[in-house]
């Protein structure tokens, strides 16, 4: 009874973790779609605010800190504080993506829509493209933090250990992918 | 008794039900509800083809202010809005989930040997979101100024803009609602079933050893889940250029005399995002009928499936091949001609996997003991359309001949027969496959061959002729005829006939199948002697399909007339004798 039992539970763990894989690939999908139309339109995305080189190295940072997590909860060793840590450079990766929007806006004048009030000229596509996908983004990390501070609540509740840390690993590639994701895009907006 | 059977109210059994066999038939009432809306539109802008600018009682189904005030006339951009609902409503709603929604739902757990879908919770998400999208798409025709009326690919500009045409208001707002919450019901199924059979196949189910419906339902999973998001991420960029004013879409274009208030942007942009989900859609919606038609064909042929290997390969590299197709829809955008003959050829490379599925349907049939039940007389009809439907593609994939007859009833004709007859076939033969497993009683027989014969003679007696008038040149989604065509103008009125017929006889369908889910006679076990595992189910539903232990898988699902054995048909269930070898 009890090896089928732990047989059962393995078998849906892994179906879990694929739902989660598949589902990023889906993600992708719609990510690839977005950056298509770059390649097909020539379009030239604007990215002069360094707010965002300041979030690409928060997110990654929090990214390391959860590899942390990973490892720890393997040794059975604490990790509520540090999924903490992460879900903190989380809302500072936000903090930083909004005063890089108001950055582009307030001093680049680059506006999602509306006309531009110097040239009177409508927004270019590029312009609204640019919020478009770093928008578009934080809308799935939004998904990522509340999964972390779920992910928390649970690790201070003593709900994970080093058997069972499913929770721990969904959390942690779903927050990996996001932070793959935004690398990408920052690249992409800034090299093309 | 399975421990995954257990006491349930009304509201989980019949509504917020989890059991992958209740939200197949979900699918199923609200695809055949969506059917019947779909088809009496068709019937509607049939009857104004026919008798162009006169009133017609079936008007009186849609809101008053869709006539003509004097004349009782259907106005010419409510034809529009027929036209689109109709293309949205079968392609999503009745093909899509009705189709895959229902027969992946009910046959996946029950032919891999598995209790339930990896989630059960999500696959309620699914069928929620899908009704949610439902209601929607229907609120919208309600609204004073029309549901969408762009076709049901909704183009922009015409769909970018309110004030452009008169169903690009509100109703366009709540088409691209509707589809979104389509849109999430269906990846949330698409991730279920790909999880499902990758991981919770019986003991002895190998990948070689599924029925063809698995594999035809895996692959358009896969479909689903790569070129949905991508539709997505078109119709988010349309809700910003509706609403928030953004240049996607739309350029300095001048309509109705005003010079639009956007730069830079392209209609263009959005037909490659579009079509890179739209023509996967079409196989999302063609292969699980393609799968489900392999079935029925080897069951009442008693005889295994002919190459089978040959029908995992055509369907693997249809689903890969509808990938690099999509600009075969767009040759008169301007394309450069090499891209267009690079999407030409990849194009008719799917003739190829194409040819070898008909191929081997034929070669199981020949010399096979058939039995002509309603589900395989649909089956072998299915073959038939995917044959003529498919030759005119042929001609549609060469963009020197697709130029000549672009947007004509030429292209109509085509892809009816081909996807949409197809499609419509094999979920039939899917339903009266299938009926005695969902609800334990089988489907009147007389009435279903009248069902297949009217259905079969209307349906080409409507989409056949349709080729002609898109030869003589009559442009699709025209309100009338633009000039007098002479007695090519008489083929509509020949089409309407068919048309109505058609619908009428829809419903001796819609008929058996209510009256044989409450009066029919009782099923049997296994009333069709079939080798899949879900015909080794108690006819009395439980959740958990099998009492006590799963199934073990011994064999391929095949093994009809198997010489040396005592009966024409081996459950795969059954062990191997000794000495005997699989295949």
């Amino acid at each position: 009874m009890s090896t089928s039992y732990t047989l059962e539970n393995i078998r849906k763990e892994k179906a879990t973790m694929q739902l989660l894989w598949i589902g990023m690939v889906s993600i992708c999908m719609f990510f690839a779609g977005l950056t298509s139309l770059v390649f097909v339109d020539n379009m030239e995305i604007p990215s002069e605010s360094d707010w965002f080189l300041y979030s690409t190295v928060i997110v990654l940072f929090s990214s390391l800190v959860y590899l942390i997590v990973s490892r720890n909860i393997k040794r059975d060793k604490p990790v509520s504080f540090l999924i903490f840590m992460v879900f903190i450079l989380g809302l500072i990766f936000t903090y930083c993506q909004f005063q890089g929007w108001s950055d582009m806006r307030n001093n680049y004048g680059i506006i999602f829509t509306g006309e531009n009030p110097e040239t009177g000229q409508a927004t270019p596509k590029e312009h609204s493209y640019f919020y478009a996908i770093t928008v578009a983004h934080f809308a799935h990390l939004i998904f990522g933090l509340i999964a972390l501070f779920i992910t928390f609540f649970n690790a201070l509740r003593n709900k994970y250990s080093s058997k069972k840390f499913l929770g721990i690993k969904l959390a942690g590639t779903y927050w990996h992918f996001l932070t793959i994701l935004w690398v990408y895009i920052y690249l992409f907006i800034n090299y093309t | 008794m399975s421990d995954h059977h257990h006491k349930e109210t009304f509201i989980t059994k019949y509504i917020f039900s989890q059991d992958h066999k209740m939200i197949a038939k979900q699918f199923l009432l609200t695809g055949i509800f969506m059917a019947l809306v779909g088809m009496l539109m068709s019937a509607m802008f049939r009857v104004q083809l026919a008798n162009p600018g006169e009133t017609s009682i079936l008007y009186n189904l849609m809101p008053s202010n869709w006539m003509d005030p004097d004349t009782g006339a259907l106005l010419q951009d409510k034809y529009l809005a027929l036209v689109t609902m109709h293309g949205t409503i079968l392609v999503f709603w009745v093909l899509t989930a009705g189709l895959s929604g229902t027969f992946a739902n009910f046959l996946i757990p029950l032919q891999i040997g598995a209790r339930d879908m990896a989630s059960g919770f999500i696959n309620m998400l699914s069928y929620w979101f899908f009704f949610a999208a439902t209601v929607v798409l229907i609120y919208s025709i309600y609204v004073p100024s029309g549901p969408a009326s762009a076709g049901w690919t909704i183009y922009p500009p015409l769909s970018a803009e309110a004030s452009y045409i008169e169903g690009s208001g509100l109703g366009m707002t709540l088409w691209l609602v509707s589809i979104t919450l389509f849109i999430v019901g269906s990846l949330l199924g698409g991730l279920n079933y790909i999880v499902t059979i990758l991981n919770l196949r019986t003991k002895g189910m190998s990948m070689k050893r599924l029925p063809l419906t698995i594999w035809a339902l895996f692959v358009t999973a896969i479909l689903g889940v790569l070129s949905f998001p991508v539709l997505l991420s078109c119709g988010l960029l349309l809700v910003f250029d509706r609403s928030f004013g953004t240049s996607f879409y739309l350029s300095d274009l001048i309509i109705g005399g005003e010079a639009a208030h956007h730069i830079g942007g392209s209609p263009i942009l959005f037909e490659h995002l579009f079509w890179f989900l739209g023509h996967p859609e079409v196989y999302i919606i063609l292969l699980p009928a393609l799968g489900m038609t392999s079935e029925v064909i080897s069951v009442n042929t008693r005889k295994p499936i002919f190459g089978y290997q040959a029908m995992v390969l055509s369907l693997l590299a249809i689903g890969f091949l509808s990938f690099i197709v999509w600009g075969h829809h767009m040759f008169m955008t301007g394309m450069n001609p090499f891209l267009g003959s690079v999407f030409a050829f990849t194009t008719l490379l799917i003739a190829i996997p194409s040819a070898i599925k008909v191929f081997n349907y034929l070669t199981t049939l020949w010399r096979g003991n058939i039995r002509f039940t309603p589900a395989m007389l649909f089956a072998i009809a299915m073959v038939s359309t995917f044959i003529t439907g498919g030759l005119t593609g042929l001609i549609l994939g060469n963009a020197p001949l697709d130029i000549n007859v672009h947007d004509t009833y030429f292209v109509v004709g085509h892809f009816h027969i081909v996807m949409g007859l197809s499609a419509i076939y094999g979920m039939l033969a899917g339903v009266y496959h299938w009926f005695p497993k969902m609800y334990g009683r089988m489907m009147n027989k007389n009435l279903g061959y009248l069902h297949f014969w009217g259905t079969f003679i209307c349906a080409y007696g409507v989409f056949f002729p349709m080729h002609f008038l898109g030869l003589a040149g009559l442009p699709r989604r025209y309100y009338a005829n633009p000039v007098d065509m002479g007695q090519i103008t008489d083929i509509n009125d020949i089409i309407t006939f068919f048309a109505l017929a058609g619908a009428v006889i829809q419903f001796i369908f819609v008929f058996n199948f209510f009256y044989s889910i409450f009066r029919g006679s009782p099923a049997s076990k296994n009333p069709w002697k079939a080798n899949t595992l879900e015909w080794t189910t108690p006819v009395e539903r439980i959740h958990g399909n099998w009492p006590g232990d799963l199934p073990e898988v011994h064999r391929w699902a095949y093994d009809y007339s198997k010489p040396g054995a005592e009966e024409d048909y081996i459950p795969q269930n059954v062990p191997l004798k000794e000495g005997e070898s699989e295949h």
